[in-house]
């Protein structure tokens, strides 16, 4: 029974493909599939080149998962992970950028803690902050986010992390010679050191979120020639990264050489969310401004317009 | 152009939903008569692929109701027909399309007589 197999494939396929979809619908999914699917063979022919002939106009697993994710994605509103452990949600899927947008930058869905891009927990929905903050509307975002940005502003949004990685290289490289050969790994809620770490590591590590990661991901996306909308929207993403690693690197670096330690640490490294927020807002204002003008300016020089 | 893609798609989702369940008002079907008698008419041009998710999606949202009944060559097959609440929304939508249409058409033709 070579068909059947290659039917119980394809609609292990589109099960596969249908990944992060909520158990429920996906079974659904898949069974109306699968009915619909054997009755459409059966009245071909039931045969070989029936089956072939029906999974052609199905298309390709992934498509069919698509139209399904796009048929229920009109009532779920909340992007869904992965999936659940003892409650909290989990993502091991490499980020796309629809699920950066989706999750980080979503003025249109209220909800602010959205399952985390990578990882286990949650990710802090921008959006809608900037929503509560009065600061944008939750309609204020194009089809296709961040895609009307001027060069200028691209450039600009990718000289932050580039500048926040290349501060903390200079940190790094300046303190170096004084830092002692073990330096603090973790602090306390009063900001004191409570445990320690190899100088190289410890660095090492900050350095490669900060410096590292950004130079990497920023050269591949040049590499890719990737659109201004995925640019603009890594470079908020590695700007966390790198904010994150530059207020560590300089705290881990005043505690060690000038023993300097603060509750204030906690507040900074949660203050340093302001960065890749400012820099959604920014961006999706200039990117809707410039749609805005480009909508309106082919009216002003539309010859027939002005003849009337 | 690939925006122009996009839009068309976006009405026509809405429109092949309305069209499935035009065709079940009349009485039940299963989804491979369903795609083919959509995909004869030339302006809708669907495929399974895109019927058999909206179905999904009909079932799930209590629009259509499905029942199982033998068929006489093959397995038996899954036959969708109206509920209750597909059938008045297919009322209002019919109503809402037909005003949506007529206001759309009397703009087109005023674009036609102008251009």
């Amino acid at each position: 029974m070579a068909e059947m197999t290659e039917m119980r494939e394809y609609l292990a396929a589109v099960r596969v493909a249908l990944a992060g979809v909520p158990a429920r619908d996906r079974d659904e999914a898949v069974a109306e599939l699968e009915a619909n699917l054997r009755a459409d063979v059966g009245r071909r022919g039931d045969n070989p080149a029936a089956l072939a002939a029906a999974l052609t106009d199905l298309g390709t697993p992934e498509q069919y998962a698509e139209a399904v994710r796009d048929a229920l994605g009109v009532e779920s509103g909340s992007p869904e992970p992965q999936g659940h452990l003892l409650g909290m949600p989990y993502e091991f899927r490499a980020p796309t950028t629809a699920r950066i947008m989706e999750r980080m930058w979503n003025p249109s869905n209220p909800q602010i803690f959205m399952p985390r891009l990578w990882g286990m927990g949650w990710a802090i929905n921008f959006g809608a902050i900037a929503v509560r903050l009065g600061l944008m509307r939750p309609d204020d975002v194009e089809q296709r986010p961040f895609e009307n940005l001027s060069a200028r502003a691209v450039s600009l949004a990718v000289a932050v992390p580039a500048t926040l990685g290349a501060i903390a290289l200079v940190i790094a490289a300046a303190f170096w010679s004084r830092l002692p050969a073990s330096v603090p790994l973790h602090f306390d809620a009063a900001g004191a050191a409570d445990d320690w770490g190899p100088k190289a590591v410890v660095i090492g590590l900050l350095l490669l979120f900060g410096s590292g990661l950004p130079a990497v991901v920023l050269g591949w996306q040049a590499l890719r020639r990737s659109s201004p909308g995925t640019l603009a929207i890594t470079s908020v993403l590695l700007a966390l990264f790198s904010t994150l690693s530059v207020v560590i690197l300089a705290y881990t670096v005043a505690n060690a050489v000038y023993h300097i330690a603060g509750w204030w640490i906690g507040a900074l490294i949660l203050g340093s969310l302001v960065v890749p927020g400012a820099m959604f807002v920014l961006l999706a204002r200039s990117s809707l401004k410039a749609e805005w003008r480009s909508a309106t300016e082919p009216r002003d020089s539309d010859p027939e317009e002005g003849a009337r | 152009m690939a925006g122009n893609d996009a839009r068309t798609s976006q009405f026509r989702k809405g429109a092949v939903e309305l069209a499935i369940l035009a065709l079940l008002d009349a009485g039940e079907l299963y989804g491979a008569e369903i795609v083919e008698r959509l995909s004869i008419l030339p302006g809708i041009a669907v495929t399974s692929g895109t019927v058999y998710p909206l179905l999904g999606r009909l079932n799930k949202a209590g629009l259509v109701d499905s029942v199982w009944r033998e068929s006489p060559l093959g397995p038996p097959r899954k036959y969708y027909r109206l509920s209750a609440a597909g059938s008045s929304d297919l009322k209002d939508m019919a109503a809402s399309w037909r005003g949506l249409s007529s206001a759309i058409d009397a703009l087109l033709k005023e674009v036609g007589s102008r251009g």
